[in-house]
């Protein structure tokens, strides 16, 4: 189910009926009804693999909690990675690995033994990543004494089905959630009030600006041979902001429905535009995976506690794992890989050369002429720059899909994309890309960019419905018209579904 | 709390409604269809040159030629000049609501309207959500619609899909959901629209053989593109081609005078013809050849109507070139050959009626 379709308007009510309606002890129940309907409503099928999840992480976290030796506790933990990943793997990447190595053993003129590849027509579960993140989080707590083993299969089920984060995030933490879903939860005004608001602004995101910018993103995309250096540079940014909009504008969605079920989860984005440095912009964008990664992954390589090289090593190598994360493919991984390098380049520049120069006047006049403001043009623009890599795989799917005599490969793709970069003296497609789609659209689509940078701007880091709700009476009331006509006169409603939800 | 919350929620949407409508009230009813938009505009300039004209789908867009009508009709001594207003898609529904804007605007020498029986209140589903489809929907078309759906012959499952199609395209209506940015590009940047689709001969008329070599790529049907399904009909591997006239001569040939006719479009269709001839013009029905839906469904309503108002082409076993490859563009369109030959065969049928018709005047 998409919280942008006619289907989720009319569940959501019906759910929070059923939701308040019922006791403390009963709650828990409409929740796991809800997030099975909700997820098995994509495929049955992927409510079954959701059980498979539930159940194993279950008992592996009571085991792990009941067990005494730490030899046993591995063993249970090691059984709910090799459960989580093994679904992870088998659905999402064995068909890379097959490909890889086929293309690998090829050069070789060895045959591989796997005659045909039947689990390439598999459909990836919506989601698997997030699901299997947020459980495999839940047993490598407890093992690590974080969080204690939830004993009944009930509630630990409605946190695996909470519905709002399941399949595109936020990556909830079992410390967090689980704790809440014990508590009862009554109806509560001033919260929906707070959720409904957050939830409209989300898909304000979506419908009005993220699914606008599609169609310029797609035809850039598309024409990538044709077109010029500031096509690419302004579509890049686009493809940014759609990803941003899109994204974040399912978070908000998640999070403000979670709030009008009496439940608070984790931000997953803050302002990322406004980031100072790539660092910093990983503690803004996607939050809940960077912590995740951060904790479970570059802690446990050692983080910065390491030598340079390692460090070095360790930031690049976590940024490859987010990579594969988001998409079996290599554009997508070298996407983040090379984020991690622009991050581990500033990591030694920091370490050995600003160090260095800071204390000199040289270098405070430079900070004197290089606000702050320019800090972050330039890590977006990095970010941007690797970005482009992002949609390469999707975008060469479609083109050989659509043009099937002309296969192209993503090393020609990406090539030609870079290249562009270099082609800023011709205007080349960027009057027709700007216009394919009527100079109103363009036009439309700039402004809403522009009330989105504004508002985040002005607003600065505090949430967007405490803001808007704590105007006066009049200027609330503007508000909430105004952002319902813009979702309901200017969104596109034709059931798109959100970017996130193949990874 | 409940109640306050409830009653929040529908204060912002009347006020939704009131503001949609209001914006709504400043459009011209065929805003949301580009040929359509063209089309309209054009005759509304030239209005009261033309004392005739066409509603219909594709099957008469694509079909009917005025010129070649005009000039028959001109040979035997009538006064006849018409335009085509068919567009592409327009059934029996999209064709009554046609008639309602046709009817506003100002033409005093509009005599004839020619309606076309070609389909029943069909949705595919593709046009969900399309400017095209939403702006027409008004809640007399919903009406229209729904109130012809209880005596189709259709599983009970499609017939409630369709339905339910229906009332969300109204909402949408009601609430221009989605519409704006193409309201405001028919507003301010008319760009988008192709005059060529008035037809080479400014008429209205523009068959698929003119199509093919301007924007063929701009309509898909049926996941095929326009000239793939040509090229596929005249090789005679279009597998619809034989399904289509076999229906078409099984219903002929099983039709009988006792055949109940389809009772809410005979009383759409019979209202739409008194509410003409309240206004003097004379509503014409015709019965196009090649329709895709079921003849067994379209002649009883088309006999049902008022002798004399009538233009029957849909025979195969009358008219079976219209049914072969020669004269067929794919397997339920005419090329411009088989286009000119059914205006030919049209104003065989429209001289005696429009004689008739004069000779009662007189």
């Amino acid at each position: 189910m998409l919280f942008n379709s006619l289907h989720f308007l009319l569940f959501f009510p019906i759910f929070c009926w059923l939701y308040f309606s019922v006791s403390k002890k009963q709650q828990w129940k409409i929740l796991v009804a809800g997030g099975y309907y909700f997820y098995g409503n994509f495929s049955p099928f992927f409510a079954i693999i959701l059980f498979v999840i539930t159940c194993n992480d279950f008992i592996a976290g009571k085991m792990i909690e009941k067990s005494i030796e730490i030899t046993k506790k591995k063993k249970w933990l090691y059984l709910s990675m090799a459960g989580n990943l093994g679904i992870l793997f088998t659905f999402k990447y064995l068909d890379f690995v097959d490909t890889n190595l086929r293309e690998f053993l090829a050069l070789f003129h060895i045959p591989w033994f796997v005659p045909e590849p039947w689990f390439n027509t598999w459909v990836v579960p919506v989601g698997v990543s997030f699901l299997t993140f947020q459980s495999l989080s839940y047993t490598i707590d407890v093992y690590k004494g974080i969080t204690k083993a939830e004993q009944q299969f009930g509630y630990f089920a409605s946190f695996t089905a909470f519905w709002p984060v399941m399949v595109n995030g936020p990556i909830e933490r079992a410390k967090n959630l689980l704790p809440q879903l014990h508590e009862e939860h009554r109806f509560d005004y001033d919260r929906m009030r707070l959720g409904v608001f957050r939830m409209a602004w989300g898909l304000f995101k979506k419908v009005v600006i993220a699914d606008r910018l599609a169609f310029y993103v797609d035809d850039m995309y598309l024409h990538y041979n044709e077109i010029s250096g500031w096509t690419t540079i302004v579509g890049g940014f686009f493809f940014f902001m759609q990803v941003y909009c899109d994204f974040s504008g399912y978070s908000d969605i998640a999070i403000g429905a979670a709030k009008i079920m009496g439940i608070d989860v984790m931000e997953n984005f803050k302002r990322p535009l406004f980031a100072k440095n790539l660092a910093d912009i990983w503690t803004r964008w996607h939050i809940s995976l960077s912590t995740w990664l951060t904790d479970y992954v570059f802690f446990y390589l050692g983080a910065y506690k390491a030598s340079s090289k390692r460090v070095i090593f360790n930031v690049i190598f976590v940024l490859a794992v987010c990579g594969l994360w988001h998409g079996a493919n290599w554009p997508m991984v070298l996407a983040f890989t090379m984020v991690g390098v622009f991050m581990a380049i500033r990591y030694w520049w920091q370490a050995n050369v600003l160090r260095v120069i800071k204390p000199s006047n040289s270098y405070k006049l430079f900070e004197k002429f290089f606000p702050s403001w320019m800090h972050s043009v330039v890590t977006v623009a990095i970010f941007v720059f690797c970005f482009l890599l992002f949609r390469v795989h999707t975008a060469q799917m479609v083109i050989n899909f659509t043009h099937p005599t002309e296969k192209v490969s993503w090393v020609a793709m990406a090539k030609a994309i870079y290249g562009n970069l270099f082609k800023l003296h011709t205007a080349g497609y960027f009057y027709g890309w700007m216009t394919h789609q009527g100079i109103v659209q363009f036009i439309i689509v700039l402004f809403f960019m522009t009330v989105l940078i504004l508002t985040e701007a002005i607003i600065g880091d505090v949430k967007i419905e405490t803001v808007a709700l704590a105007k006066t009476k009049t200027t609330r009331w503007t508000i909430y018209i105004l952002l319902l006509v813009c979702i309901v006169w200017f969104g596109i409603f034709n059931n798109t579904s959100f970017v996130y939800f193949q990874y | 709390m409940l109640k306050k919350t409830i009653i929040h929620i529908a204060l912002l949407v009347v006020i939704l409604l009131v503001l949609s409508s209001v914006v709504r009230y400043f459009m011209p009813f065929y805003w949301g269809d580009s040929t359509q938009t063209v089309k309209y505009e054009y005759y509304k300039k030239h209005a009261e040159n033309y004392n005739a004209v066409y509603l219909g789908g594709s099957l008469e867009y694509r079909h009917i030629d005025p010129q070649i009508i005009d000039s028959i009709a001109q040979n035997n001594g009538l006064d006849f000049h018409s335009f085509n207003l068919g567009v592409d898609g327009h059934g029996i529904i999209q064709q009554l609501n046609d008639l309602d804007g046709l009817l506003a605007i100002r033409n005093p020498n509009l005599k004839y309207i020619f309606f076309s029986i070609s389909s029943e209140a069909y949705f595919f589903k593709a046009n969900l959500h399309t400017p095209k489809w939403v702006s027409w929907h008004t809640a007399n078309s919903t009406f229209n619609a729904l109130s012809t759906l209880p005596s189709m012959s259709d599983p009970l499952k499609y017939r409630t899909k369709m339905g339910a199609f229906w009332i969300s395209s109204w909402i949408e209506n009601m609430f221009d959901v989605g519409t704006i940015p193409d309201m405001l590009k028919y507003l301010f940047d008319k760009s988008y629209l192709d005059t060529n689709y008035i037809g080479k001969n400014k008429d209205g008329f523009y068959p698929y053989d003119y199509e093919e070599n301007h924007l063929f790529m701009e309509y898909k049907w049926e996941d095929t593109l326009l000239l793939e399904s040509r090229h596929r009909f005249e090789q005679g591997k279009d597998p619809y081609f034989d399904t289509l006239n076999n229906r078409v001569l099984a219903a002929y040939g099983n039709y009988s005078t006792a055949t109940v006719p389809n009772a809410s479009m005979v009383k759409l269709c019979k209202a739409a013809y008194n509410k003409c001839k309240k206004r003097g013009i004379e509503l014409v029905f015709m019965l196009p050849p090649k329709a895709r839906t079921s003849y067994s469904l379209l002649l009883p309503v088309f006999n049902a109507m008022p002798e004399n108002a009538k233009i029957e082409l849909g025979d195969i076993r009358k008219y079976p070139k219209f049914y072969s490859i020669e004269y067929g563009y794919n397997f339920h369109h005419l090329n411009y050959k088989g286009a000119k030959l059914l205006s030919q065969e049209f104003a065989k049928q429209l001289i005696p009626l429009l004689k008739k018709e004069k000779n009662t005047t007189e």
